[in-house]
């Protein structure tokens, strides 16, 4: 008996890697002053699209690394406040939209069990 | 509720053999071997393995095991899915069968 839908399933990784990404985001944020802390984070979309590219089997967890590009201060940390507030406020918009949409197919799939209780 | 299950499988795969034999006496033995019960226990097992996945998500996220909101969420609203399926199939099992019982011959 499967339940849920593939959108769903698909819906429930997007909210996965929205979390990882509010994660690695949070633990930036809370590294701003460590000398020498590197900035970590994740390719969403590359993420998102090998999960996708799994199929509905095994979900590999979403694969955090080390931001490049960014300019470090003298301490040797290069972590950008502004940057991560900007990628703190996606992951807030992602993790909402995915709630959004995810609870329009639970709704669905609801809707469809008590189809014939309103009359 | 386990004996009362158990009670009723017995019921129907006792009587069930019977009655397919009669429907269709060139099935062979083994395709019938699969009663009516067998689907329903199955179907509330699934129900209670999902409850037990909610259980575990729920008592993961208060305990803080790391497990994450949206996963204990979605497992409690699976696990409400499956039983409301459960529940709206049951409501039509016995209605049905008080539409067999009211008949009039």
């Amino acid at each position: 008996m499967h339940i849920e839908s593939i959108m769903s399933d698909q819906l429930t990784r997007y909210l996965d890697v929205a979390t990882t990404q509010a994660k690695l985001t949070a633990q930036n944020m809370a590294n701003v002053d460590t000398p020498g802390y590197r900035a970590m984070g994740i390719d969403f979309e590359a993420e998102m699209r090998r999960m996708l590219g799994d199929g509905p089997t095994a979900a590999a967890p979403a694969q955090a690394g080390l931001e490049d590009g960014l300019v470090a201060r003298p301490d040797g940390n290069n972590v950008s406040m502004d940057r991560e507030s900007l990628n703190l406020a996606e992951a807030q918009l992602r993790y909402r939209t995915g709630i959004t949409l995810l609870k329009q197919q639970y709704q669905m799939t609801m809707d469809a069990i008590h189809a014939d209780n309103g009359k | 509720m386990a004996t009362g299950i158990q009670a009723i499988s017995n019921l129907a795969s006792s009587s069930a053999t019977p009655i397919a034999n009669s429907i269709a006496p060139s099935t062979p033995a083994a395709e019938s071997a699969a009663p009516f019960s067998n689907l329903m226990r199955d179907a509330v097992g699934e129900v209670d393995s999902l409850q037990a996945q909610a259980q575990a998500a729920v008592t993961g996220l208060m305990t803080g095991t790391g497990v994450d909101v949206h996963t204990a969420m979605i497992a409690t609203e699976k696990a409400s899915m499956a039983f409301e399926l459960a529940l709206a199939v049951r409501n039509k099992a016995v209605q049905a069968y008080q539409q067999v019982m009211s008949m009039q011959f």
